[in-house]
């Protein structure tokens, strides 16, 4: 998804990318986020979605990344590669780009939501 | 040459084929021939024709007189008589500009004046006959100060197209069809008054087919008596035969249904591509227009809402197929039924004319919400709206992706198929995730909160709450934010799309009721 151009005039700094425009590959960003939280425990996915889904609607992003960040601050591959990615794609995104990279990335946690039998191993690892 | 002149053939100009398809009628009412009998008659017995058998039917459909109607049948038995009258003048050369014309037209004349003194719509022969029609109010022997003697020489005019007697037949304007402009209101217009001089080589009995125009048309009613819908309806196409064939089984429809006459435009579509398929004309559903008015305003002098509507070839290729077709051939309310404006609409009509549907379903399921009015969503408005909808987001997206040209190879040669394949992909993939949503809540007095919470959202076109309205409830239900259909297809179809997301949305939302 391109940034669109009349973002631009809303920007008061703008990533030094070259002339290229940013573009947000949200495929790609949903699937690395599926990796990443495969083997977290339900009980905490359910808590992190709903906390990320009221920073999306109310268009906090700085509380949305902070919320984020938190949760893969671990030191272990994958999470660097999310970080990576992210790294790429943060900036101060106008209203709908953000919409869209949000959601992404909760329908992504979402989607790895493993039913009853891991919510138990989850209260443990809590 | 003469031979071309002489047979019965479209111009591809609508509005002279409109009178073509009106003389049509109106020889087939009065004396029974069906297409290929009239064509015959021309043939063999042009100047009998135009000069005997038509003054008469034309003369006795437009005779205003309270007596007319007691006596139809002893007007039948005559124009039977008038066959074997014309047969002796029909003897000799079939030369227009010999002396036999007038003679055949003057003829019948006498005949049509002594049945009329007969019946008693006027008291002596030598009377002025009262024709009245409001199309042509004015227009030669229309008008109420000629005498019998001038509305005949005016009507023989009229027909042989003498231009050089009469100075009113150079010209084709507002006195002969209320569609048209008046050279004095407009004199500033380059093309008014519209010679006729370019007809006389193609068409020359102009006319005729002029006169006859408003009988091309057909009347459909609908609704109750005081509120009643009517329409007057014409469906054109290029092609003579097709277009009559048409007409006529849309007519004989509408007779054998009694009640709810509208209805019949839905019925007959299934008609048209049948006979379409018969014919194998393909072509013809491009080339399919249909032109409605709602009345003639006899004093307003003018047509009160005149349209004309063409299938566009996107449309078109998309209605063939025929589960889209018979999803999309349905009638709706969307608008409270205390209001005062038009109510009903017919999804396939709006689509055709290009107007999206997406607003008017919206309405709908929001009357639906509100209880409001009788409003059902059973399975067939389920199917409906799905398709609709899946249509209308595919089209958006195919124009989008396509550099901004009508005229492409997808017109041209592949007649939108692709776009046809998808939307029939994405209907099969949507029915069956969509229905899935159901299971976000066992309670279905739950499910109609969330509905309304969503609807409300897509009214206000706010993708933001839409989604966070969604998920929040989804994600109470892991089983459900697991499974990998709906994920995606809420992924590809509603975050990553921007343009046509509303329609799936609303497509989630009726799933839910």
């Amino acid at each position: 998804m391109e940034k669109s151009k009349s973002s631009e005039p809303r920007y008061y700094w703008q990533k030094v990318v070259g002339e290229e425009r940013l573009k947000i590959d949200l495929e790609k960003l949903r699937n690395i986020v599926k990796d990443v939280f495969k083997s977290e425990s339900d009980n905490y996915k359910q808590k992190l979605v709903y906390n990320l889904l009221e920073t999306v609607k109310n268009n906090d992003q700085k509380t949305f990344f902070y919320t984020l960040l938190r949760a893969i601050n671990k030191p272990e591959k994958k999470f660097i590669e999310l970080c990576k990615v992210l790294k790429e794609y943060y900036d101060v995104m106008p209203e709908e780009t953000f919409i869209n990279f949000g959601y992404s990335v909760i329908i992504g946690i979402m989607s790895t939501y493993e039913g009853i039998k891991s919510e138990k191993e989850g209260e443990e690892n809590e | 040459m003469s031979k071309m002149k002489k047979d019965l053939e479209f111009t591809g100009n609508w509005f002279l084929d409109a009178g073509i398809l009106g003389f049509i009628n109106l020889m087939e009412e009065f004396y029974g021939w069906n297409l290929d009998e009239l064509k015959k008659r021309i043939r063999k017995e042009y100047n009998n024709v135009y000069y005997g058998y038509f003054p008469f039917a034309y003369i006795f459909k437009n005779l205003k007189h309270p007596n007319k109607n007691l006596f139809e049948m002893k007007i039948k038995e005559e124009s039977k008589r008038l066959e074997k009258e014309l047969k002796e003048l029909g003897k000799g050369s079939e030369n227009e500009k010999s002396p036999n014309t007038e003679k055949i037209f003057n003829r019948v004349w006498e005949i049509i004046c002594k049945l009329c003194k007969d019946i008693g719509v006027i008291n002596d022969e030598k009377d002025r006959l009262p024709l009245y029609l409001s199309a042509c109010k004015n227009f030669l022997f229309f008008n109420s100060s000629m005498k019998n003697e001038e509305q005949r020489k005016s009507f023989y005019s009229a027909i042989s197209f003498d231009t050089k007697s009469r100075e009113i037949l150079k010209k084709i304007d507002k006195t002969i069809n209320k569609l048209l402009p008046s050279e004095k209101e407009f004199p500033n217009i380059y093309y008014t008054p519209i010679s006729t001089e370019q007809f006389k080589s193609r068409l020359d009995k102009l006319f005729v087919y002029l006169l006859c125009f408003i009988y091309a048309f057909e009347k459909y009613e609908h609704g109750p008596k005081k509120n009643r819908d009517i329409k007057n309806v014409m469906f054109y196409s290029n092609d003579l035969k097709f277009c009559y064939t048409v007409n006529k089984r849309l007519k004989s429809c509408k007779e054998k249904s009694s009640s709810n006459q509208y209805n019949i435009l839905r019925k007959t579509w299934e008609q048209i591509i049948d006979l379409l398929v018969e014919h194998k004309s393909i072509w013809s559903i491009e080339n399919m227009y249909i032109i409605s008015y709602k009345k003639l305003d006899d004093q307003e002098q003018m047509f009160v809402e005149f349209e004309y509507i063409s299938i566009p070839k996107l449309q078109a290729s998309i209605i063939l197929d025929d589960n889209i077709r018979e999803a999309l051939n349905h009638e709706i309310q969307f608008r409270n039924e205390k209001s005062n404006v038009k109510k009903f609409c017919w999804l396939l009509e709006e689509f055709i004319k290009g107007k999206p549907l997406y607003p008017i379903i919206l309405n709908y399921v929001n009357l639906f919400l509100n209880k409001r009015d009788k409003i059902i969503l059973n399975k067939d408005h389920i199917k409906s709206f799905i398709y609709s909808l899946i249509v209308e987001a595919n089209i958006l997206d195919f124009k989008a992706s396509r550099r901004r040209n009508l005229f492409s190879e997808d017109f041209f040669n592949y007649n939108y198929s692709s776009l046809v394949e998808n939307i029939k992909n994405d209907i099969r993939g949507t029915s069956f995730v969509t229905s899935l949503i159901n299971k976000i809540s066992e309670d279905p007095e739950k499910r109609e909160i969330i509905a309304r919470d969503l609807l409300r959202a897509l009214y206000m076109r706010d993708k933001n709450k839409f989604l966070y309205i969604l998920l929040k409830n989804m994600n109470e239900n892991k089983e459900l934010s697991t499974n990998k259909n709906i994920n995606d297809w809420i992924f590809n179809k509603i975050i990553k799309n921007n343009l046509s997301f509303e329609m799936y949305c609303l497509i989630l939302i009726i799933n839910l009721l």
